[in-house]
């Protein structure tokens, strides 16, 4: 039957030529769209290493030096750091709360952070996010060691001299993670590892920054620490397991809001840290990338559609005269169906190859993001599989409506068309 | 006229008769159509001379300094520093204006946040501000719809005084005729001297809720004794050009002045100005990367439909042999064939072209916030809907044109080939159908 379809198809090539081009076409712009959603779908399913439920984080203010109210400490006073700590400290005495951590450009989920660079013998890397943080940082976002363990083990380390360090990064230099005890160069320094954690990223989709290592936050040992650095400062915290999270943002702001000012600092707002995750990644061009290659793939499926329906109902009412006589001939109707689909089917697969073709020379030459998966060959035949499955789907309801009425034409009025 | 009447005519019955065939072509033109908008809103929407920026198309920018320390070879690079201000943007004499405004990045970036309150009212609402000289209000056309912009002399003397916009002053007085009124921002008292139309963040040379006279903020102006803090710091420069094409001439003058002022600088040296032409952003996209992407979805929305609709053109037409060739016979030339079915399929286009047009405003109205987005709002972190598109915006002679233009280029591709083809058929065998 293939054969004898395909027959059919080089007879009317010309009128054939239109909805080729336009499957061929459409099926490169999927192949690359479905592509792109497969790697994104992979790198979001991959562990982050934050635990973001029962975080909050607290925006500290200072008031503007043009205020009434502005109090000018003398420029080696140890009262801003001071007041800092006092509402540190007063977080922390709040009963609902677990656990507080201070830490400087290192969040997850933020755009801000500072990198620097290890050597261990000729290998050298330099896309290592530093993370700047108090011993609770661990505890607040749960992040364990890479062994297994409790985050208050690597707090204990952390406090230590020594390198904290991610897992991923323990397995690039070393080939593997029980590294606590080797050394690794910073600029003419030779560092002690102390502990591996569990691997980090800052938000799903990040790749640019794979590797942490992780620092004592550092403070002048006088003490003096100007205003204008405490606010950089980030507070986080986490809340004890049995308290209620719907509205404690708003409740705890309400009960704490004249504790939280001391000298020129005020907390100005109170986030969930679950709330900053969802924003931070709602506003990521990865997620708005996200929304408009879904619809362009919509957009070129509903062409496909109105593509394969146009046509056939076109050819289906022109071979009216064929279909009368292969009925006459024997042909049931279930088969007359069949006839059509297929024959819209091979069309497909027919595009398909040429396709195929211009989107393998798109992974060879490294244009798509598949040049980058683990197993190369198994992700075309994945990613193609997948394009020619949606492709199949559209073209079948396209091409039911026009194989519905093919197939229920009345034999003798077909054959009186002749 | 009376030809173009008889193919309306013919338009009509075709259309009547062919139920199936007209609801395919007008759906299919109908989407390609609201695609293609959809880009070419956006891409007036982020270019256009739109108030309050209605110079967009004469103005360039400066908002990056070098600092490059004499020792070592560190260097310390942000937007524009008082001093830097004074002595090399403000003596550019080839533009025709120069408004200074803090920028916008650094606000959020340094977590420059600021609190608006009013007397008796203990609620303090988050505010987004932007500090500018008087000469902002000349560069960019606010509507003013009570009070007047500050003047130069309050700009000189620092006066706290403040513009805001209309939702802002309904949101903290409860009214919009707030002339005179004192606003508390970040606890310092400001006396409200304007209030304008709002602003969309879309713009975002002018978006703010708040405009002051960047010399009433101390945490701008205070000159320090460090050179390098003179010269980078937080201010940009939006240039209003004379002529679109001084932008070499700007340059090479603040390559001059820049030279000046370097010789004045002890610890370091202020390397490569460069001012910056109005770039085009698109979700967060910028410049050639953005017009390369546009022309890329360009010819997908466009090519894709018109193989489509020539399929039909061209199954159509079959049926229409017959027609074509009694009217060849009868020594039609093949122009006027040609012309009646191009008209015939412009005609049928139409209402498709429409819907697809209101289609397009409805989905750029739904992903305003991913397309419209400028290139430093993924950076922030706030609920409220900054972007707002006003009918100027969407319903403007350009984008109509556009859109004229979209349903031409679509037909024209469609129907090219397949009447073609058909036409060229031999006579006799059209006639033998």
């Amino acid at each position: 039957m293939i054969r004898h379809i395909l027959k059919i198809i080089q007879a009317q090539f010309r009128s054939n030529l239109w909805i080729l081009a336009e499957l061929m076409v459409v099926f490169v712009a999927l192949w690359i769209m479905t592509d792109y959603f497969i790697t994104q779908y992979t790198l979001y399913h991959r562990p982050v290493g934050f635990d973001t439920d029962r975080v909050y984080q607290v925006t500290v203010s200072k008031r503007s030096v043009d205020a009434p109210q502005f109090i000018v400490y003398p420029e080696n006073s140890e009262e801003p750091r001071q007041n800092f700590d006092r509402i540190v400290e007063r977080i922390r005495q709040h009963p609902d709360v677990e656990a507080v951590a201070l830490s400087m450009f290192s969040l997850p989920y933020t755009h801000s952070n500072t990198t620097y660079g290890f050597r261990k013998d000729s290998v050298e890397l330099w896309n290592i996010r530093r993370y700047n943080i108090s011993p609770d940082y661990f505890r607040v976002f749960d992040i364990r060691p890479a062994a297994g363990g409790s985050p208050d083990e690597l707090a204990q380390r952390l406090v230590q001299p020594g390198l904290v360090i991610s897992a991923n990064l323990a397995e690039t230099f070393f080939g593997r993670t029980n590294v606590v005890g080797e050394e690794l160069i910073q600029g003419e320094d030779t560092l002690k590892i102390v502990a591996v954690t569990e691997s980090v990223r800052n938000d799903e989709y990040n790749e640019r920054l794979p590797y942490a290592s992780f620092s004592q936050i550092e403070f002048p040992r006088d003490g003096i620490v100007p205003e204008s650095t405490c606010i950089q400062m980030q507070i986080t915290f986490r809340i004890r397991p049995n308290v209620e999270t719907a509205g404690f943002e708003e409740r705890f702001m309400k009960e704490m809001r004249h504790q939280l000012q001391a000298g020129n600092f005020w907390v100005s707002d109170v986030q969930s840290y679950n709330n900053i995750r969802e924003q931070f990644l709602e506003r990521t061009s990865n997620s708005s990338g996200q929304q408009v290659i879904s619809s362009v793939m919509l957009f070129l499926l509903v062409n496909v559609f109105l593509a394969v329906i146009g046509s056939f109902w076109f050819r289906v009412n022109r071979r009216k005269e064929e279909l009368g006589l292969r009925m006459a001939m024997g042909s049931s109707r279930i088969g007359l169906l069949r006839f059509t689909i297929t024959e819209s089917l091979l069309l497909l697969t027919l595009a398909a190859l040429p396709a195929l073709f211009i989107c393998g020379n798109l992974v060879y030459a490294d244009l798509v993001s598949a040049s980058t998966a683990d197993d190369r060959l198994l992700r075309f035949f994945e990613v193609s599989l997948i394009t020619w499955l949606l492709l199949t789907f559209i073209i079948v309801l396209g091409v039911w409506y026009p194989a519905q009425k093919a197939a229920h034409i009345a034999p003798a009025d077909a054959l009186r068309a002749e | 006229m009376i030809t173009i009447n008889l193919y309306f005519k013919q338009a009509w019955q075709l259309m009547k008769q062919n139920r199936f065939f007209s609801a395919v072509y007008i759906i299919g033109t109908g989407l390609a159509i609201s695609m293609v908008m959809v880009l070419a809103v956006v891409y007036y929407i982020r270019t256009a001379n739109i108030a309050p920026e209605i110079h967009r198309d004469r103005m360039c920018y400066l908002d990056f300094v070098i600092y490059k320390y004499n020792e070592g070879n560190g260097s310390y690079s942000s937007s524009l520093g008082i001093r830097y201000v004074k002595d090399v943007v403000l003596t550019l004499k080839k533009p025709e204006a120069i408004a200074i405004t803090t920028s916008p990045i650094y606000q959020y970036f340094q977590g420059g946040e600021m609190f608006a309150s009013v007397a008796g009212n203990d609620d303090e609402a988050k505010i987004s501000y932007m500090g500018c000289n008087d000469v902002f209000w000349k560069v960019y056309e606010f509507h003013f719809l009570y009070g007047k912009p500050f003047t130069e002399s309050d700009f000189e003397s620092g006066l706290k005084t403040v513009v805001l916009c209309r939702s802002m002053a309904r949101k903290l007085f409860g009214k919009e005729d707030v002339i005179g009124q004192t606003v508390m921002l970040n606890e310092v008292e400001y006396r409200v001297c304007g209030v304008v139309e709002d602003v969309s963040g879309t713009l975002e040379h002018t978006y703010s809720q708040a405009w002051m006279p960047y010399t009433s903020m101390s945490n701008v102006i205070t000159e320090s004794v460090d050179e390098r803090e003179n010269t980078v710091g937080k201010l940009q420069a939006n240039i209003l050009l004379r002529d679109k094409h001084d932008i070499t001439a700007v340059q090479a003058e603040l390559e001059e002045a820049v030279k000046r002022y370097n010789t004045t600088l002890v610890g370091g040296q202020v390397t490569d100005p460069k001012i910056k032409p109005a770039t085009l952003t698109i979700m967060g996209v910028s410049s050639s990367k953005a017009y390369l992407a546009i022309i890329l979805f360009l010819l997908l929305f466009l090519l894709v439909p018109a193989l489509n609709i020539s399929g039909l053109n061209a199954s159509h037409i079959q049926d229409r042999l017959e027609e074509i060739g009694i009217r060849k016979a009868f020594g039609a030339p093949r122009g006027t064939l040609f012309m009646q079915i191009f008209v015939e399929n412009l005609i049928l286009m139409f209402p498709g072209s429409l819907a697809g047009l209101l289609f397009s405003y409805g989905l750029v109205d739904l992903y305003k916030n991913i397309l419209l987005a400028n290139s430093y709002q993924q950076f922030i972190t706030e609920d409220a809907d900054v972007i707002t598109l006003s009918a100027g915006m969407l319903m403007n002679w350009q984008v109509f044109l556009y859109a004229v233009t979209v349903c031409l280029l679509l037909n024209l591709l469609s129907s090219m080939v397949p009447v073609w083809n058909a036409i060229r058929e031999n006579i006799v065998s059209a006639l033998n159908k």
